[in-house]
């Protein structure tokens, strides 16, 4: 009776373990593939870049607390960006003030063309940065690949305002790019 | 390269070895914290909202309204068939509600949003619908305790799938906090544009001017002991202003190359250094009168030579003398040893309180006595004719070579001493006879001291004169000069009825800098006021200077009070003032003062020599 028990429980405790070593796999794997876009939308969203690595590790924390659902929801990647954003949110509220910037109290020196993508991808952030929350957040989940429907649901917005956020966005960060000097396409020299 | 070129460079992006050692780092981290905090049972989430919102049996409604509630923002939602109204606990929480009923009558809601606000928020959200766009914007919320909050809000329609839309859902976050961190920037970002420092430099020797360099010496004095150094340059002929502002360079220079301390610029020739002990300052008197001396032929134009005399008056905290007594005996001793042939004269300390007080009396009275003072006219434009309508008749005291000089110095310890009784008396009553002389075709305008105004029998003075010289009463405003309180303000008021029931005017001078101003303006029957020069000299580069000048101007409007700039000193600055609608102007960019006399011949002949 012992030895039964003591097996039945050997293997309850096995399965448990095998159960916890295939979530660690396919979650390791999900984070090799999607660490770099979470990291990548929230610097869009935080130009601190402690607060970014902090939520960015906690976030990934409250993803592999719920992988056993998740790995089965449709997009498990778009769901990681809401919480990492819910995260981010509650961050920036704890340390009070978000970084505000003022144009005209920044004397810039003119802004060197970025020569490879990572450093493209830098200066983005940096005007994304700007734009107001929702812009942003819009913003940096579309360029994180995705489609207007999912941010829609994720941001908690109807599709018709992700559209329309999108064009406003789009139109601000013209300006601030052409604000930095970044007016003439590339081919001609800037001016 | 533009936007565009730069979202296409981003996009290339793919993960480096750097990234993936990362990522893999991360993975191992975010596993091994799970484990640990698995173990000691930590909960993880917290209040995270965590469901799959790709579920697909929600309607939009129910899916913008949950999140909202996992977000903690309010939400409020109409439907377009049935008009019916519901909000979630957090919004009505936001407008002062208990959170009981999750129905709302629309007279809630419109009692909610600030009168000043309703008609944009109505507006946004009919054209939000209308146009079928979402509308984000802040309103102020009236909560039903009276207490008020903003908030940001984010109206979207609802309709599955671009179908006719079907409502509306509101989602409102409580910004009071960000607001109020807004405009707190906001407002110091302004003030960081007006705030000015402190003035007091000279202009042509970059050192303190007299009134700064006695406040720090004030504050030297009240601190501990040290020495006061005033060195008096006297040229061997009248200058002009250029030759003068040479002379002062040329000292400003030798003072620089001597000493380090705290130097001033005090007018008429005067310069003042606070020194350490006796010794020290004594070296630098000597120095200073050695350079001085060696170069008594200045190298300026005419070869003007120049004299000097110093004096040294030691100070401790013991003597409770301030920095204008100081300047006082210095001014008085250097004198002293000027008429006994002693190049340095040196005080053991400062004079007594008493002895200091009636000496000065005794100066004044002789300088009024012996008709040591003279009057000098400056022009006024009236900005509306554009042309000079009004003189202002100004003081200049004369020197032992019976030269004129500003009286600035002169007329504030007049005042201190309480002696600009008899100083006012005289001006008015030479000015008086002047004009009364004269075709009596402009309008003058006469000072007088704050001080002045509550002796009594000033008004029956005053009157008396206008009489005798049979001067025109319509033709004289009288400015009050704020230097110092105005002491009784009954008497003041009487004077100011007694002499306006003659017809004079009555003017407020130096407003903005003297004393209590604004209480003069309620009180006594002002007809114009004379902005301060401080306000005026930096006009067109300094934002508070405008501000203030326009404000002062639409206060004066609004009160029937004319007003009056002082220190116009180039074109542009007259244009400005006229554009701000100022009356009058004064200033070096119309005319200098120039000396006063019944005719302009007379008055060319006295400015000729």
């Amino acid at each position: 009776m012992s030895i039964l028990h003591s097996r039945a429980g050997d293997d309850a405790a096995t399965d448990e373990k095998l159960r916890t070593a295939g979530l660690d796999a396919t979650f390791t794997c999900f984070v090799h593939e999607h660490h770099l876009t979470v990291k990548r939308f929230l610097r869009r969203l935080e130009a601190d870049g402690g607060m970014v690595e902090d939520v960015s590790q906690e976030a990934l924390m409250a993803v592999r607390e719920k992988w056993a659902d998740v790995q089965g929801y449709r997009d498990p990647r778009a769901w990681t960006l809401r919480v990492a954003r819910n995260i981010l949110r509650d961050h920036q509220r704890t340390r009070g003030r978000r970084r505000v910037l003022f144009f005209d109290d920044l004397s810039m020196p003119e802004l060197p063309a970025p020569t490879d993508p990572e450093e493209a991808d830098e200066r983005l952030a940096g005007w994304i940065q700007l734009l107001p929350t929702r812009m942003g957040e819009v913003m940096s989940m579309s360029l994180a690949g995705l489609p207007d429907r999912t941010i829609a649901l994720e941001l908690g917005i109807s599709y018709n305002t992700v559209r329309d956020t999108k064009k406003k966005a789009r139109e601000k960060l013209q300006q601030l790019a052409e604000a930095d000097g970044f007016i003439t396409p590339a081919g001609r020299r800037r001016t | 390269m533009n936007l565009d070129d730069i979202l296409e460079l981003a996009a290339a992006r793919t993960p480096s070895s750097l990234d993936r050692a990362r990522a893999r780092r991360a993975a191992e981290r975010v596993l091994r914290e799970y484990a640990e905090a698995t173990a000691e049972g930590r909960n993880l989430l917290g209040d995270l909202d965590v469901e799959d919102v790709l579920a697909p049996d929600a309607d939009e409604a129910t899916r913008i309204t949950r999140v909202a509630q996992s977000a903690k923002t309010g939400w409020i939602k109409w439907t377009a068939a049935t008009g019916e109204l519901t909000w979630s606990d957090e919004m009505s929480r936001l407008f002062g509600y208990p959170a009981v009923t999750t129905h709302v009558p629309v007279e809630t809601l419109i009692k909610g949003v600030h009168q000043e606000d309703f008609t944009r928020v109505k507006e946004l959200v009919e054209q939000g619908w209308r146009h079928q766009i979402p509308q984000e914007f802040s309103f102020r919320v009236l909560r039903a305790d009276g207490a008020m909050r903003y908030a940001g809000c984010l109206v979207e329609l609802l309709g599955d799938d671009g179908r006719e839309p079907t409502g509306i859902v509101a989602t409102v976050r409580d910004i009071t906090r960000q607001e109020l961190e807004r405009q707190e920037i906001d407002r110091r970002r302004r003030r960081r544009v007006t705030e000015t420092d402190l003035p007091g430099r000279d202009t042509v020797s970059g050192m303190l001017g007299r009134d700064r360099f006695a406040d720090e010496l004030d504050r030297a004095a009240r601190g501990g002991q040290g020495t006061l150094l005033v060195v008096a340059v006297e040229p061997d002929r009248e200058l002009s202003e250029a030759q003068s502002e040479q002379v002062t360079r040329t000292v400003t220079g030798i003072l620089d190359e001597i000493t380090d301390s705290l130097c001033g610029a005090l007018g008429s020739g005067e310069f003042g250094m606070v020194l350490g002990d006796v010794g020290h300052a004594r070296e630098v008197a000597g120095a200073v009168l050695g350079c001085l001396h060696q170069r008594r032929t200045l190298a300026i134009s005419a070869g003007v030579r120049l004299r000097a005399w110093a004096a040294l008056v030691p100070f401790a905290r013991a003597d409770r003398a301030g920095g204008q007594d100081l300047l006082l005996d210095a001014s008085w001793a250097w004198r002293e040893g000027r008429r006994d042939g002693d190049m340095l004269k040196e005080l053991p300390g400062p004079r007594e309180a008493g002895t200091r007080e009636a000496a000065t009396r005794r100066m004044i009275a002789a300088m009024v006595g012996d008709d040591r003072l003279c009057l000098h006219a400056q022009a006024i434009l009236d900005l509306t004719l554009n042309e000079i309508t009004r003189h202002e008749v100004l003081v200049r005291v004369l020197d032992e070579h019976g030269r004129p000089e500003l009286p600035a110095a002169f007329l504030a310890v007049a005042e201190r001493f309480d002696q600009i009784g008899a100083v006012d008396r005289w001006v008015v009553e030479q000015s008086l006879a002047l004009i009364g002389q004269g075709p009596q075709t402009s309008h003058h305008q006469i000072n007088l001291s704050g001080r002045t105004l509550s002796r009594p029998g000033l008004a029956e003075f005053v009157i008396d004169a206008l009489d005798r010289h049979g001067v025109d009463p319509r033709t004289i405003t009288f400015e009050i000069t704020e230097s110092a309180a105005v002491d009784n303000l009954a008497a003041a008021a009487e004077f100011a009825a007694g002499v306006r029931s003659r017809g004079c005017g009555l003017a407020l001078d130096d407003f903005g800098t003297g004393h209590s101003s604004l209480m003069l303006l309620k009180y006594l029957p002002i007809d114009l006021v004379k902005i301060d020069g401080v306000f005026v000299t930096g006009l067109r580069d300094s934002a508070f200077d405008r501000i203030a000048v326009r404000h002062v101007v639409q206060l004066c409007r609004e009160l029937g009070v004319r007003t009056a700039a002082e220190f116009a000193e180039d074109a542009a600055t007259v244009e400005l003032l006229r554009d701000m609608g100022l009356d009058f102007a004064q200033g070096y960019a119309i005319a200098r003062p120039l000396p006063m006399a019944a005719t302009p011949a007379a008055a060319a002949e006295l400015a000729a020599g």
